[in-house]
């Protein structure tokens, strides 16, 4: 693992830790007056964090000019070996999730998923257009008629809600 | 409640067909899910999650009990065949088993983790029983205090779920206690650090939270790589089950790895890797042939396997027993209860004592499902592993949102899950334990309120609250597991570095 990403992530930590720490002074205490309190908690754990990551920190510096490669022993899950790692990728296909998110309502599952799909299916390195579209539309066909048909779940179909409701299928 | 009662209505629940087809259903999902390299209990109970939401309490239990065994004994067949352990539990199979595979006794290896996997899965059924009827019957003495130790009991997982680095273990447990916290007061309900969003006032959803942490942070890390599990070549014709003669020495390893492996797997935080790598250390000190282990061992294969699955039972010995989960499965199957409207907790088997029985039927009807067509799925195994690995991956984050939305319908659930899952990604790369930060989410709120309101109950005092006989008592022995499970730990990961070393050299 790179050790200044692991540093950034530990300061992350931190910060998160001294935030949680200045908004839980906020917390109202309430009528109920107890010896922990509604904010001890949060005191405690932003105190993890916070002195945590600070911790970790200050171990990779004092060991920074031992070692001149910033890839250091890994300490969680490490990649497969022999095979090209790229976070971009990650990152881009949990953009793709957010994107499908944000179209779930306005679009619906049925147009939605399929574009997710397609897009994740890239992002992946699938190339076979054919293939991704058929992979797609299945499994986007499938998955409806499961949740939204035989167990009752309320999924939203966008642009389709009047014909649908038309044809008797949701009741929206 | 005596032995023999839950035993009973766990067979008498085999009379019902339904329970039946959710068992199959469960264990062939299972089997093919614990095939795939990177998909180990965990994620298999994530991803169908959601289904259990419309079955039935009983029926939902014995499904997600069922893909337990039929993961449990999937991971082995890639693991001897193809050199490619379905998660870390099964490293030990590949040492030995792959070995055995090579030398053309590939029957021999699969016979052996067969028998293994489904006599160390019946057996330990037994001994959960034996030992979570005990623990229902102390449950009713039970108030806040004696439930505040039981979850620091549970906390003591959050410490052993640590990774290699004891430190950032600790804070992912507090980044997973904070993030439950936030909601409501259990003392003065005022909200807390709800930020002024309207969407957790109440707080987040535990479902959406756990299975981001859990299931996609890990769909998010393997997708940075582009590659197909079947890269190394794997044959399943031509083997022949092997003669009694020949697995009869590994019979006593078998019986080492399913005690050792029950009683491990009920350790919070422990589980199924540490199961199967104290078994195998055991059996090794106790095998006349020491020096096979490693080499191509069936006593090596027969103690991990064993191990593995009688860890399924094990660990459900304080989650049933004490509502208390002691690893990422067992939080998503209280979460799944949860959302049937069940409080997990010291009382939730006493009062609904069906779900220990569906537990037991779960566990139960996929051991002999599997017992009746364990061994002709080996092929099936191995076609789960020649299956396209990035669609896999795509299909299974998409199966996930489906299921986190329909928890509650709301899309804001799924932003929930991408977030803890994006946060999960980074922990699981750095070396913070997703699963603590789990486990943390689920037991700190509880743990919160029971200290609370049982020092109110208790006149505010923390010598009344803790000098309760049953609290010390509780406390102390956690306080020794806690001890205990350091050294074990300790000695655990100089273990697993010496086992990675002999396999490196064994794929070379």
């Amino acid at each position: 693992m790179d050790r200044r990403i692991d540093v950034a992530v530990a300061a992350c930590f931190s910060l998160l830790g001294v935030l949680m720490i200045l908004a839980a002074s906020g917390i109202k205490t309430g009528m109920m007056r107890d010896p922990i309190g509604p904010r001890a908690a949060f005191y405690f754990c932003g105190g993890i964090l916070a002195l945590g990551g600070l911790s970790v920190i200050i171990a990779h510096l004092r060991r920074w000019s031992a070692q001149k490669d910033h890839i250091v022993p890994s300490e969680g899950g490490d990649d497969e070996a022999g095979f090209p790692a790229s976070a971009l990728r990650a990152w881009a296909l949990i953009v793709a999730v957010l994107g499908l998110a944000a179209l779930w309502n306005p679009l619906g599952f049925l147009i939605a998923m399929p574009l997710f799909l397609v897009a994740a299916l890239w992002i992946m390195g699938g190339r076979n257009v054919w293939t991704t579209i058929m992979i797609a539309l299945l499994f986007t066909g499938i998955v409806y008629l499961i949740f939204a048909q035989v167990l009752g779940v309320r999924i939203p179909v966008g642009p389709f809600t009047p014909l649908f409701r038309s044809l008797g299928w949701i009741n929206l | 409640m005596d032995f023999l009662t839950p035993l009973l209505g766990g067979m008498a629940l085999l009379g019902d067909p339904l329970v039946w087809v959710a068992v199959l259903a469960g264990t062939l999902f299972g089997v093919v899910a614990g095939a795939m390299p990177g998909i180990g209990t965990t994620l298999a109970y994530g991803l169908v999650l959601p289904f259990t939401f419309v079955m039935s309490p009983i029926i939902g239990v014995a499904f997600l009990l069922s893909i337990s065994v039929g993961v449990g004994y999937g991971n082995s067949i890639p693991a001897i065949l193809m050199g490619i352990p379905g998660n870390p539990a099964a490293i030990l199979t590949v040492i030995d088993g792959h070995k055995l595979h090579k030398e053309g006794k590939s029957g021999l290896a699969l016979g052996v983790s067969f028998v293994a996997a489904l006599g160390g899965q019946f057996i330990s059924i037994l001994l959960f029983v034996l030992l979570v009827v005990p623990l229902m019957a102390v449950a009713y003495h039970f108030s806040f205090p004696e439930i505040f130790g039981l979850y620091c009991f549970g906390f003591i997982a959050l410490i052993s779920l640590a990774a290699d680095n004891l430190v950032k273990g600790i804070m992912s447990a507090a980044l997973g206690i904070s993030v439950g916290l936030i909601g409501l007061d259990p003392i003065n309900m005022v909200t807390r650090l709800d930020m002024g969003f309207r969407e957790i006032r109440s707080g987040f959803d535990d479902v959406a939270l756990v299975i981001g942490i859990l299931a996609l942070s890990e769909l998010f890390r393997s997708a940075r790589q582009v590659f197909q599990w079947q890269d190394k070549s794997g044959e399943v014709s031509g083997n022949k089950f092997p003669k009694w003669a020949e697995w009869k020495p590994a019979v006593p390893a078998m019986a080492t790895g399913t005690i050792v492996g029950t009683f491990v797997g009920a350790i919070p935080g422990a589980g199924a890797t540490p199961a199967a790598m104290i078994s195998y250390q055991t059996a090794q000190m106790l095998s006349k042939e020491p020096e096979k282990f490693g080499k191509g061992s069936i006593e090596g294969i027969g103690a991990n396997e064993a191990a593995q699955n009688a860890s399924n039972s094990g660990e459900l010995i304080p989650t049933l027993g004490l509502g208390i989960p002691v690893s990422g499965s067992m939080v998503l199957l209280l979460a799944a209860l949860s959302v049937q409207g069940f409080v997990p907790g010291p009382l939730m088997v006493k009062n609904s004592p069906e779900l220990l029985f569906a537990a037991i039927a779960g566990l139960l009807a996929s051991t002999i499902f599997l017992l009746l067509t364990g061994w002709g799925m080996a092929s099936l195994m191995l076609k789960a592993v020649r299956l396209n690995r990035q669609v896999v991956i795509v299909l299974a984050i998409a199966m996930t949102l489906v299921g986190i939305y329909s928890t509650n319908t709301k899309v804001f659930d799924m932003f929930v899950a991408v977030g803890a899952g994006g946060v999960g990604y980074f922990m699981l790369r750095y070396g913070y334990s997703p699963a603590a930060a789990a486990l943390g989410v689920f037991i700190g709120k509880e743990f919160e309120r029971s200290l609370r309101i049982g020092l109110n109950m208790n006149e505010n005092s923390f010598v009344t609250f803790l000098s309760r006989p049953i609290t010390a008592i509780i406390l102390l022995v956690a306080l020794g597991v806690l001890v205990w499970g350091v050294i074990k730990r300790m000695q655990m990961n100089r273990r697993i570095a010496a086992r990675a070393a002999e396999n490196d050299n064994l794929v070379v």
